[in-house]
Protein backbone atom coordinates (compact mmCIF):
# COMPACT_ATOMS: atom_id res chain seq x y z
CA UNK A 1 0.00 0.00 0.00
CA UNK A 2 1.43 3.53 -1.01
CA UNK A 3 2.05 6.31 1.52
CA UNK A 4 -0.28 8.40 0.22
CA UNK A 5 -3.15 5.82 -0.02
CA UNK A 6 -2.76 5.00 3.84
CA UNK A 7 -3.29 8.81 4.33
CA UNK A 8 -5.99 8.88 2.67
CA UNK A 9 -7.53 5.80 4.08
CA UNK A 10 -6.16 7.08 8.27
CA UNK A 11 -7.87 10.51 7.16
CA UNK A 12 -11.19 8.84 5.52
CA UNK A 13 -11.49 6.71 8.82
CA UNK A 14 -10.94 10.34 10.90
CA UNK A 15 -13.77 12.29 8.89
CA UNK A 16 -16.09 9.42 8.92
CA UNK A 17 -16.41 8.45 12.62
CA UNK A 18 -16.90 12.72 13.48
CA UNK A 19 -19.57 12.47 10.60
CA UNK A 20 -20.75 9.36 12.20
CA UNK A 21 -21.50 11.03 15.63
CA UNK A 22 -24.86 12.15 16.43
CA UNK A 23 -23.13 15.61 17.62
CA UNK A 24 -22.16 16.12 14.19
CA UNK A 25 -24.37 18.73 12.47
CA UNK A 26 -24.46 18.67 8.65
CA UNK A 27 -26.42 21.83 8.15
CA UNK A 28 -30.05 22.51 7.62
CA UNK A 29 -32.13 20.14 5.69
CA UNK A 30 -34.78 20.70 3.11
CA UNK A 31 -37.92 21.59 5.09
CA UNK A 32 -41.53 21.44 4.09
CA UNK A 33 -41.56 25.17 2.40
CA UNK A 34 -38.82 23.40 -0.18
CA UNK A 35 -41.47 20.17 -0.90
CA UNK A 36 -44.11 23.02 -1.60
CA UNK A 37 -42.01 24.52 -4.44
CA UNK A 38 -41.41 20.96 -5.55
CA UNK A 39 -45.00 20.26 -5.95
CA UNK A 40 -45.46 24.09 -7.49
CA UNK A 41 -43.30 23.17 -9.75
CA UNK A 42 -44.30 19.45 -10.98
CA UNK A 43 -47.79 20.52 -10.90
CA UNK A 44 -47.05 23.84 -13.40
CA UNK A 45 -44.93 21.31 -15.65
CA UNK A 46 -47.38 18.78 -15.89
CA UNK A 47 -50.20 21.18 -16.88
CA UNK A 48 -47.38 22.73 -19.17
CA UNK A 49 -47.14 19.08 -20.75
CA UNK A 50 -50.92 18.90 -21.13
CA UNK A 51 -51.16 21.83 -22.60
CA UNK A 52 -48.20 21.38 -25.29
CA UNK A 53 -49.98 17.89 -26.26
CA UNK A 54 -53.31 20.07 -27.42
CA UNK A 55 -51.56 22.48 -28.83
CA UNK A 56 -50.31 20.21 -31.44
CA UNK B 1 3.06 11.68 8.72
CA UNK B 2 5.49 14.90 6.66
CA UNK B 3 4.21 17.86 5.90
CA UNK B 4 4.47 17.03 2.54
CA UNK B 5 2.23 14.15 2.95
CA UNK B 6 -0.27 16.21 5.20
CA UNK B 7 -0.83 18.21 2.08
CA UNK B 8 -1.09 15.68 -0.36
CA UNK B 9 -3.85 13.79 1.66
CA UNK B 10 -5.51 17.28 2.36
CA UNK B 11 -5.69 17.70 -1.39
CA UNK B 12 -7.81 14.80 -1.68
CA UNK B 13 -10.43 16.80 0.19
CA UNK B 14 -10.84 18.69 -2.85
CA UNK B 15 -9.07 15.90 -5.70
CA UNK B 16 -10.24 13.17 -4.58
CA UNK B 17 -12.92 11.22 -2.40
CA UNK B 18 -12.68 12.34 1.17
CA UNK B 19 -15.68 13.17 2.42
CA UNK B 20 -15.70 16.92 3.18
CA UNK B 21 -17.09 18.91 6.51
CA UNK B 22 -19.64 21.43 6.54
CA UNK B 23 -17.44 23.93 7.00
CA UNK B 24 -15.00 23.26 4.29
CA UNK B 25 -17.68 23.25 1.49
CA UNK B 26 -16.94 25.98 -0.97
CA UNK B 27 -20.31 26.82 -3.23
CA UNK B 28 -23.44 28.46 -2.34
CA UNK B 29 -26.69 28.11 -4.05
CA UNK B 30 -25.55 30.53 -6.52
CA UNK B 31 -22.44 29.04 -7.29
CA UNK B 32 -23.73 25.81 -7.95
CA UNK B 33 -26.43 27.42 -10.24
CA UNK B 34 -23.56 28.76 -12.21
CA UNK B 35 -21.62 25.90 -12.72
CA UNK B 36 -23.90 23.08 -13.11
CA UNK B 37 -25.24 26.15 -16.01
CA UNK B 38 -22.00 26.31 -17.17
CA UNK B 39 -22.07 22.39 -17.92
CA UNK B 40 -25.54 22.19 -19.06
CA UNK B 41 -26.15 24.85 -21.40
CA UNK B 42 -23.17 23.83 -23.25
CA UNK B 43 -23.52 24.02 -27.35
CA UNK B 44 -25.46 20.22 -26.98
CA UNK B 45 -28.06 21.80 -25.91
CA UNK B 46 -28.79 23.72 -29.04
CA UNK B 47 -27.74 20.07 -31.09
CA UNK B 48 -30.23 18.77 -28.97
CA UNK B 49 -33.07 21.86 -29.54
CA UNK B 50 -32.05 21.36 -32.87
CA UNK B 51 -33.21 17.50 -33.52
CA UNK B 52 -36.41 18.49 -31.50
CA UNK B 53 -37.04 21.78 -33.34
CA UNK B 54 -37.05 19.99 -36.64
CA UNK B 55 -39.19 16.95 -35.43
CA UNK B 56 -41.78 18.87 -34.17
CA UNK B 57 -43.68 22.03 -34.40
CA UNK B 58 -42.53 25.23 -31.76
CA UNK B 59 -45.87 25.12 -29.06
CA UNK B 60 -45.19 21.28 -28.47
CA UNK B 61 -41.57 20.89 -29.23
CA UNK B 62 -40.90 23.60 -26.57
CA UNK B 63 -44.11 23.39 -24.07
CA UNK B 64 -42.46 19.13 -24.00
CA UNK B 65 -39.45 20.54 -23.65
CA UNK B 66 -39.42 22.67 -21.07
CA UNK B 67 -42.12 21.11 -18.30
CA UNK B 68 -41.01 17.57 -18.81
CA UNK B 69 -37.57 17.88 -17.87
CA UNK B 70 -38.97 20.76 -14.82
CA UNK B 71 -40.91 18.32 -14.25
CA UNK B 72 -38.66 14.93 -13.94
CA UNK B 73 -35.67 17.21 -12.47
CA UNK B 74 -37.77 17.73 -9.12
CA UNK B 75 -37.26 13.71 -8.79
CA UNK B 76 -33.40 13.53 -10.17
CA UNK B 77 -32.30 16.32 -8.43
CA UNK B 78 -32.69 14.64 -4.90
CA UNK B 79 -29.93 12.66 -5.80
CA UNK B 80 -27.85 15.81 -5.63
CA UNK B 81 -29.31 16.74 -1.93
CA UNK B 82 -27.23 12.69 -1.31
CA UNK B 83 -24.22 14.29 -2.04
CA UNK B 84 -24.57 17.36 0.00
CA UNK B 85 -25.52 15.65 3.01
CA UNK B 86 -23.02 13.33 3.35
CA UNK B 87 -20.54 15.49 1.80
CA UNK B 88 -18.72 12.62 -0.63
CA UNK B 89 -19.94 11.92 -4.08
CA UNK B 90 -22.97 9.86 -5.32
CA UNK B 91 -20.77 7.07 -6.48
CA UNK B 92 -19.38 6.37 -2.56
CA UNK B 93 -22.78 5.82 -1.82
CA UNK B 94 -23.76 3.43 -4.48
CA UNK B 95 -21.28 0.99 -3.45
CA UNK B 96 -23.55 -0.02 -0.61
CA UNK B 97 -26.16 -0.49 -3.83
CA UNK B 98 -24.27 -2.11 -6.32
CA UNK B 99 -21.40 -3.42 -4.56
CA UNK B 100 -17.42 -2.02 -4.46
CA UNK B 101 -16.49 -4.01 -7.24
CA UNK B 102 -20.04 -3.67 -9.35
CA UNK B 103 -19.95 0.33 -8.26
CA UNK B 104 -16.59 0.51 -10.21
CA UNK B 105 -17.75 -1.40 -13.22
CA UNK B 106 -21.17 0.36 -13.54
CA UNK B 107 -18.70 3.56 -13.31
CA UNK B 108 -16.17 2.16 -16.05
CA UNK B 109 -19.03 1.26 -18.19
CA UNK B 110 -20.55 4.88 -18.15
CA UNK B 111 -18.09 6.92 -18.01
CA UNK B 112 -16.83 5.18 -21.32
CA UNK B 113 -19.84 6.23 -22.56
CA UNK B 114 -20.52 9.65 -20.89
CA UNK B 115 -17.03 10.98 -22.00
CA UNK B 116 -19.85 11.50 -25.20
CA UNK B 117 -20.64 14.42 -24.36
CA UNK B 118 -17.74 15.75 -23.75
CA UNK B 119 -16.92 14.96 -27.64
CA UNK B 120 -20.08 16.79 -28.92
CA UNK B 121 -18.71 19.33 -26.83
CA UNK B 122 -15.40 19.66 -28.64
CA UNK B 123 -16.72 19.02 -31.86
CA UNK B 124 -18.88 22.34 -32.10
CA UNK B 125 -15.84 23.92 -30.22
CA UNK B 126 -13.54 23.06 -33.25
CA UNK B 127 -16.29 23.86 -35.42
CA UNK B 128 -16.68 27.28 -34.35
CA UNK B 129 -13.09 28.20 -34.36
CA UNK B 130 -12.65 26.49 -38.02
CA UNK B 131 -15.01 28.97 -39.36
CA UNK B 132 -13.73 31.70 -37.37
CA UNK B 133 -10.63 30.68 -39.11
CA UNK B 134 -12.15 30.27 -42.54
CA UNK B 135 -13.46 34.15 -41.72
CA UNK B 136 -9.35 34.88 -41.78
CA UNK B 137 -9.36 33.74 -45.30
CA UNK B 138 -7.38 30.70 -43.91
CA UNK B 139 -8.90 27.39 -45.12
CA UNK B 140 -9.37 24.28 -42.60
CA UNK B 141 -9.50 20.74 -43.55
CA UNK B 142 -11.28 18.29 -41.31
CA UNK B 143 -8.08 17.28 -39.64
CA UNK B 144 -7.52 20.57 -38.89
CA UNK B 145 -11.14 21.10 -37.62
CA UNK B 146 -10.48 17.70 -35.31
CA UNK B 147 -7.53 18.75 -33.92
CA UNK B 148 -9.29 22.17 -32.89
CA UNK B 149 -11.68 20.26 -31.41
CA UNK B 150 -8.62 18.10 -29.48
CA UNK B 151 -7.77 21.69 -28.11
CA UNK B 152 -11.03 21.94 -26.34
CA UNK B 153 -10.58 18.66 -24.72
CA UNK B 154 -6.57 20.15 -23.71
CA UNK B 155 -7.65 22.87 -22.31
CA UNK B 156 -10.68 21.57 -20.42
CA UNK B 157 -8.29 19.33 -18.82
CA UNK B 158 -5.81 22.33 -17.94
CA UNK B 159 -8.64 24.03 -15.75
CA UNK B 160 -9.94 20.99 -14.33
CA UNK B 161 -6.72 19.72 -13.06
CA UNK B 162 -6.45 23.62 -11.41
CA UNK B 163 -9.12 22.50 -9.04
CA UNK B 164 -12.82 23.49 -7.82
CA UNK B 165 -11.87 26.95 -6.95
CA UNK B 166 -10.59 27.48 -10.99
CA UNK B 167 -13.44 25.84 -12.29
CA UNK B 168 -15.76 28.13 -10.32
CA UNK B 169 -14.18 31.29 -11.37
CA UNK B 170 -13.56 30.04 -15.17
CA UNK B 171 -17.20 29.31 -15.18
CA UNK B 172 -18.27 32.79 -13.68
CA UNK B 173 -16.55 34.45 -16.95
CA UNK B 174 -17.90 31.50 -18.93
CA UNK B 175 -21.78 31.44 -18.27
CA UNK B 176 -22.49 34.73 -19.12
CA UNK B 177 -21.14 34.09 -22.45
CA UNK B 178 -23.40 31.13 -22.90
CA UNK B 179 -26.30 33.16 -21.81
CA UNK B 180 -25.56 35.74 -24.39
CA UNK B 181 -24.89 33.43 -27.34
CA UNK B 182 -28.58 32.14 -26.43
CA UNK B 183 -29.85 35.58 -26.31
CA UNK B 184 -28.39 36.78 -29.46
CA UNK B 185 -29.51 33.66 -31.22
CA UNK B 186 -33.16 34.66 -30.08
CA UNK B 187 -32.90 38.05 -31.51
CA UNK B 188 -31.37 36.98 -34.61
CA UNK B 189 -34.02 34.54 -34.97
CA UNK B 190 -36.99 37.35 -34.10
CA UNK B 191 -35.21 39.45 -36.03
CA UNK B 192 -36.00 37.85 -39.11
CA UNK B 193 -39.82 35.80 -38.39
CA UNK B 194 -42.63 36.88 -36.06
CA UNK B 195 -43.78 34.56 -33.14
CA UNK B 196 -47.05 33.93 -35.67
CA UNK B 197 -44.35 32.43 -38.54
CA UNK B 198 -42.25 30.32 -36.56
CA UNK B 199 -45.87 28.79 -34.70
CA UNK B 200 -46.79 27.81 -38.38
CA UNK B 201 -43.72 26.28 -39.42
CA UNK B 202 -43.74 22.94 -40.25
CA UNK B 203 -40.82 20.66 -39.09
CA UNK B 204 -38.33 19.00 -41.13
CA UNK B 205 -38.32 15.61 -39.76
CA UNK B 206 -41.93 15.43 -38.54
CA UNK B 207 -42.72 12.71 -36.42
CA UNK B 208 -46.70 13.54 -37.03
CA UNK B 209 -48.83 14.87 -34.38
CA UNK B 210 -50.21 11.84 -32.15
CA UNK B 211 -50.16 11.42 -28.75
CA UNK B 212 -47.31 8.29 -29.15
CA UNK B 213 -44.57 10.98 -31.24
CA UNK B 214 -45.31 13.62 -28.66
CA UNK B 215 -44.38 10.89 -26.24
CA UNK B 216 -41.38 10.09 -28.17
CA UNK B 217 -39.89 13.28 -27.84
CA UNK B 218 -40.42 13.25 -23.66
CA UNK B 219 -38.71 10.34 -23.90
CA UNK B 220 -35.57 12.46 -25.56
CA UNK B 221 -36.11 14.94 -23.04
CA UNK B 222 -36.41 12.40 -19.58
CA UNK B 223 -32.92 10.76 -21.82
CA UNK B 224 -31.31 13.80 -21.79
CA UNK B 225 -31.89 15.20 -18.22
CA UNK B 226 -31.45 11.95 -16.61
CA UNK B 227 -28.14 11.71 -18.43
CA UNK B 228 -26.70 14.04 -15.91
CA UNK B 229 -26.90 11.19 -13.61
CA UNK B 230 -22.59 10.89 -13.39
CA UNK B 231 -22.28 14.58 -12.51
CA UNK B 232 -25.02 14.53 -10.06
CA UNK B 233 -22.87 14.26 -6.53
CA UNK B 234 -19.44 15.49 -7.74
CA UNK B 235 -20.00 19.35 -7.34
CA UNK B 236 -23.52 19.51 -5.47
CA UNK B 237 -21.30 17.55 -2.23
CA UNK B 238 -19.48 21.00 -2.12
CA UNK B 239 -22.36 22.96 -1.91
CA UNK B 240 -23.22 24.49 1.84
CA UNK B 241 -26.53 23.79 1.67
CA UNK B 242 -29.50 21.33 1.10
CA UNK B 243 -31.60 23.76 -0.06
CA UNK B 244 -28.60 25.81 -2.04
CA UNK B 245 -28.20 22.27 -3.70
CA UNK B 246 -31.57 21.06 -4.43
CA UNK B 247 -32.62 24.73 -6.41
CA UNK B 248 -29.24 25.10 -7.69
CA UNK B 249 -29.25 22.28 -9.23
CA UNK B 250 -32.48 22.07 -10.23
CA UNK B 251 -32.32 25.60 -11.76
CA UNK B 252 -28.91 24.52 -13.43
CA UNK B 253 -29.39 20.81 -14.50
CA UNK B 254 -33.14 21.27 -14.70
CA UNK B 255 -34.54 24.65 -16.01
CA UNK B 256 -31.69 26.44 -17.42
CA UNK B 257 -30.94 23.80 -19.49
CA UNK B 258 -34.58 23.30 -20.38
CA UNK B 259 -34.57 26.97 -21.98
CA UNK B 260 -31.72 26.59 -23.88
CA UNK B 261 -32.96 23.39 -25.96
CA UNK B 262 -35.80 25.58 -26.44
CA UNK B 263 -33.78 27.86 -28.00
CA UNK B 264 -32.15 25.67 -29.81
CA UNK B 265 -35.61 24.24 -30.98
CA UNK B 266 -37.01 27.45 -32.27
CA UNK B 267 -33.20 28.27 -33.81
CA UNK B 268 -33.54 24.58 -35.71
CA UNK B 269 -36.65 24.81 -36.65
CA UNK B 270 -36.34 28.53 -37.99
CA UNK B 271 -33.21 26.94 -39.71
CA UNK B 272 -34.77 23.90 -41.49
CA UNK B 273 -37.46 26.21 -43.02
CA UNK B 274 -34.65 28.20 -45.19
CA UNK B 275 -33.37 24.61 -45.88
CA UNK B 276 -30.48 24.87 -43.94
CA UNK B 277 -30.72 21.52 -41.73
CA UNK B 278 -28.43 21.73 -39.08
CA UNK B 279 -27.89 20.44 -35.59
CA UNK B 280 -24.48 22.95 -35.34
CA UNK B 281 -25.00 25.82 -33.52
CA UNK B 282 -22.20 27.36 -35.51
CA UNK B 283 -24.02 27.27 -38.72
CA UNK B 284 -26.75 29.10 -37.39
CA UNK B 285 -25.33 31.66 -35.80
CA UNK B 286 -23.10 32.76 -39.30
CA UNK B 287 -26.08 32.69 -41.06
CA UNK B 288 -28.48 34.40 -38.93
CA UNK B 289 -25.80 37.08 -37.88
CA UNK B 290 -23.67 37.61 -41.11
CA UNK B 291 -20.06 38.43 -40.63
CA UNK B 292 -19.79 40.21 -37.66
CA UNK B 293 -22.21 38.93 -34.97
CA UNK B 294 -21.79 35.92 -36.24
CA UNK B 295 -18.51 35.70 -35.73
CA UNK B 296 -18.28 37.53 -32.23
CA UNK B 297 -21.07 34.69 -31.47
CA UNK B 298 -18.38 31.84 -32.39
CA UNK B 299 -15.71 33.49 -30.43
CA UNK B 300 -18.28 33.16 -27.10
CA UNK B 301 -19.28 29.71 -28.45
CA UNK B 302 -15.69 28.32 -28.13
CA UNK B 303 -14.88 30.02 -24.83
CA UNK B 304 -18.04 28.57 -23.43
CA UNK B 305 -17.38 25.54 -24.56
CA UNK B 306 -14.22 25.29 -22.51
CA UNK B 307 -16.07 25.91 -19.53
CA UNK B 308 -18.28 22.72 -20.10
CA UNK B 309 -15.65 20.64 -20.54
CA UNK B 310 -13.73 22.05 -17.51
CA UNK B 311 -16.39 21.11 -15.17
CA UNK B 312 -17.33 18.06 -16.67
CA UNK B 313 -13.65 16.83 -16.48
CA UNK B 314 -13.50 17.28 -13.30
CA UNK B 315 -16.73 16.39 -12.02
CA UNK B 316 -15.96 12.60 -13.76
CA UNK B 317 -12.46 12.64 -12.48
CA UNK B 318 -13.32 13.06 -9.04
CA UNK B 319 -16.02 10.67 -9.61
CA UNK B 320 -13.50 7.89 -10.99
CA UNK B 321 -11.20 8.24 -8.00
CA UNK B 322 -12.99 5.71 -6.26
CA UNK B 323 -11.47 2.92 -8.22
CA UNK B 324 -8.13 4.10 -7.53
CA UNK B 325 -7.97 6.57 -4.67
CA UNK B 326 -4.38 7.48 -4.46
CA UNK B 327 -4.00 7.98 -8.11
CA UNK B 328 -2.47 11.49 -9.07
CA UNK B 329 -5.73 13.38 -10.01
CA UNK B 330 -4.00 15.20 -13.11
CA UNK B 331 -3.05 11.29 -14.32
CA UNK B 332 -6.80 10.27 -13.95
CA UNK B 333 -7.93 13.40 -15.72
CA UNK B 334 -5.16 12.91 -18.59
CA UNK B 335 -6.30 9.37 -18.98
CA UNK B 336 -10.22 10.21 -19.36
CA UNK B 337 -9.21 13.28 -21.74
CA UNK B 338 -7.35 11.15 -24.05
CA UNK B 339 -10.08 8.40 -24.11
CA UNK B 340 -12.43 12.02 -25.21
CA UNK B 341 -9.93 13.08 -27.93
CA UNK B 342 -10.13 9.43 -29.39
CA UNK B 343 -13.98 9.87 -29.26
CA UNK B 344 -13.76 13.32 -30.80
CA UNK B 345 -11.34 11.39 -34.05
CA UNK B 346 -13.62 9.01 -34.33
CA UNK B 347 -16.95 11.03 -34.69
CA UNK B 348 -19.58 8.22 -34.43
CA UNK B 349 -21.40 9.73 -31.65
CA UNK B 350 -22.46 13.06 -33.51
CA UNK B 351 -23.42 10.64 -36.10
CA UNK B 352 -25.71 8.35 -34.06
CA UNK B 353 -26.62 10.83 -31.33
CA UNK B 354 -30.14 9.17 -30.55
CA UNK B 355 -28.33 5.99 -30.12
CA UNK B 356 -25.87 7.52 -27.61
CA UNK B 357 -28.83 9.14 -26.13
CA UNK B 358 -30.39 5.99 -25.42
CA UNK B 359 -27.71 4.11 -23.95
CA UNK B 360 -27.23 6.32 -21.40
CA UNK B 361 -30.62 6.71 -20.84
CA UNK B 362 -30.88 2.92 -20.88
CA UNK B 363 -28.09 2.84 -17.85
CA UNK B 364 -29.01 6.21 -16.22
CA UNK B 365 -32.70 5.72 -15.11
CA UNK B 366 -32.53 2.43 -13.46
CA UNK B 367 -29.32 4.20 -11.35
CA UNK B 368 -31.33 6.70 -10.21
CA UNK B 369 -34.09 5.24 -9.04
CA UNK B 370 -31.83 3.39 -6.97
CA UNK B 371 -30.33 5.98 -5.34
CA UNK B 372 -33.08 7.79 -4.69
CA UNK B 373 -35.08 4.72 -3.01
CA UNK B 374 -32.49 3.36 -1.61
CA UNK B 375 -31.55 6.69 0.83
CA UNK B 376 -35.09 8.21 1.10
CA UNK B 377 -37.30 5.19 1.53
CA UNK B 378 -34.75 2.07 2.22
CA UNK B 379 -32.87 3.75 4.34
CA UNK B 380 -34.26 6.59 5.05
CA UNK B 381 -31.45 9.16 5.08
CA UNK B 382 -29.72 6.78 7.64
CA UNK B 383 -26.50 6.03 6.46
CA UNK B 384 -22.99 5.29 8.20
CA UNK B 385 -19.92 6.55 6.56
CA UNK B 386 -17.77 4.24 7.72
CA UNK B 387 -19.69 1.66 5.84
CA UNK B 388 -19.82 3.53 2.89
CA UNK B 389 -16.03 3.91 3.20
CA UNK B 390 -15.52 -0.04 4.69
CA UNK B 391 -13.68 2.07 7.85
CA UNK B 392 -14.11 -0.75 10.71
CA UNK B 393 -14.80 -3.64 8.06
CA UNK B 394 -13.28 -3.75 4.62
CA UNK B 395 -15.80 -5.85 3.47
CA UNK B 396 -18.69 -4.17 3.92
CA UNK B 397 -19.76 -3.39 0.63
CA UNK B 398 -18.18 -6.71 -0.64
CA UNK B 399 -21.44 -8.92 -0.67
CA UNK B 400 -21.13 -11.43 -3.09
CA UNK B 401 -17.57 -11.26 -4.66
CA UNK B 402 -17.41 -7.13 -4.73
CA UNK B 403 -21.34 -7.16 -6.51
CA UNK B 404 -24.62 -6.35 -4.69
CA UNK B 405 -27.01 -8.55 -6.44
CA UNK B 406 -29.75 -7.25 -5.24
CA UNK B 407 -29.38 -3.60 -6.48
CA UNK B 408 -27.76 -5.80 -9.85
CA UNK B 409 -30.85 -7.61 -9.99
CA UNK B 410 -32.68 -4.41 -9.50
CA UNK B 411 -31.12 -2.77 -12.44
CA UNK B 412 -31.24 -5.19 -14.39
CA UNK B 413 -34.93 -5.13 -14.26
CA UNK B 414 -35.14 -1.63 -14.93
CA UNK B 415 -32.69 -1.88 -18.20
CA UNK B 416 -34.89 -5.24 -19.59
CA UNK B 417 -38.21 -3.52 -18.77
CA UNK B 418 -36.81 -0.31 -21.09
CA UNK B 419 -35.91 -2.57 -23.98
CA UNK B 420 -39.27 -4.55 -23.85
CA UNK B 421 -41.35 -0.94 -24.71
CA UNK B 422 -38.71 0.82 -26.28
CA UNK B 423 -36.12 0.11 -29.50
CA UNK B 424 -33.28 3.11 -29.09
CA UNK B 425 -31.79 1.52 -32.46
CA UNK B 426 -35.03 2.56 -34.53
CA UNK B 427 -36.64 5.59 -32.10
CA UNK B 428 -40.19 3.43 -31.92
CA UNK B 429 -42.00 2.32 -29.19
CA UNK B 430 -42.44 -1.61 -28.96
CA UNK B 431 -46.01 -1.92 -27.37
CA UNK B 432 -48.39 0.46 -26.16
CA UNK B 433 -47.05 0.74 -22.60
CA UNK B 434 -44.96 3.34 -23.94
CA UNK B 435 -47.15 5.86 -24.79
CA UNK B 436 -47.91 6.02 -21.15
CA UNK B 437 -44.59 5.54 -19.10
CA UNK B 438 -42.19 6.24 -21.59
CA UNK B 439 -38.83 4.12 -21.34
CA UNK B 440 -36.89 5.83 -19.03
CA UNK B 441 -39.43 6.54 -16.43
CA UNK B 442 -40.61 2.94 -16.65
CA UNK B 443 -37.18 1.51 -16.26
CA UNK B 444 -36.68 3.88 -13.26
CA UNK B 445 -40.00 2.39 -11.94
CA UNK B 446 -39.12 -0.75 -12.56
CA UNK B 447 -35.81 -0.82 -10.65
CA UNK B 448 -37.03 1.37 -7.51
CA UNK B 449 -40.27 -0.67 -6.77
CA UNK B 450 -37.61 -4.35 -7.16
CA UNK B 451 -35.38 -3.03 -5.21
CA UNK B 452 -37.83 -1.94 -2.42
CA UNK B 453 -39.92 -4.93 -2.95
CA UNK B 454 -36.48 -7.08 -2.46
CA UNK B 455 -35.40 -4.82 0.20
CA UNK B 456 -38.54 -5.92 2.76
CA UNK B 457 -37.33 -9.95 2.33
CA UNK B 458 -35.85 -10.15 5.87
CA UNK B 459 -33.36 -12.26 4.36
CA UNK B 460 -32.27 -10.25 1.81
CA UNK B 461 -32.35 -7.29 4.49
CA UNK B 462 -29.96 -8.79 5.82
CA UNK B 463 -27.82 -9.63 3.09
CA UNK B 464 -28.13 -5.65 2.18
CA UNK B 465 -26.98 -4.86 5.95
CA UNK B 466 -29.75 -3.15 6.07
CA UNK B 467 -30.37 -3.46 10.04
CA UNK B 468 -26.96 -4.25 11.17
CA UNK B 469 -24.31 -1.09 9.54
CA UNK B 470 -26.20 1.95 10.94
CA UNK B 471 -25.61 1.92 14.66
CA UNK B 472 -23.67 5.02 14.27
CA UNK B 473 -25.58 7.53 12.66
CA UNK B 474 -26.25 10.94 13.77
CA UNK B 475 -29.50 12.12 13.93
CA UNK B 476 -29.06 15.12 11.25
CA UNK B 477 -28.89 12.84 8.70
CA UNK B 478 -32.45 11.67 9.69
CA UNK B 479 -34.48 12.69 5.69
CA UNK B 480 -37.71 14.42 7.18
CA UNK B 481 -37.02 18.05 8.80
CA UNK B 482 -39.39 19.63 11.10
Amino acid sequence: MSDLLEGIQEEIARRCQIIDDPAYDPGPKLNKDDLIGAIVLAVVSAIGIALGYILM
Amino acid sequence: MSKNMDTEVNNEVYYGIIPVFKNEKLYNGMDIFIILSGISIATWCYTHGGHLGTSMGLAPAVLNTFCTISLASVFVILVCVIATRLGTDIWVYQRTILGKTGCNLFLLAFFFATWGWYAINAKVFGSSMAKLIEALGINVSAVGETLLALLCVALGWYVACRGPVAVRTTNKLMVPCLFAIGFILLILVFNRWSLAELLAMKPVNDVGKSWESYVLIAEWNLAYLFAWYPSLGALPRLCKTERGSYWGSIAGFGITLALFVCIGAVAGLAMSSLGIVSHDPTDWLVYLGGPVVGLLSLVLVGFANISTASAGTYSHVLSSKIIKPDMKYWQLATLWCIWCGILVCWGGIWDNYTIFLAIIGTMAAPAIGLLVTDFYIVRKGKVSMKHLYGVDDPNSCTFTGGFNLVGFGALAAGIIAYFIVYDPFSSAARIALFNYTTATLLACAVSSVTYYLLSRIPSLRSYMKLDTEYNAVSPAQETVAD
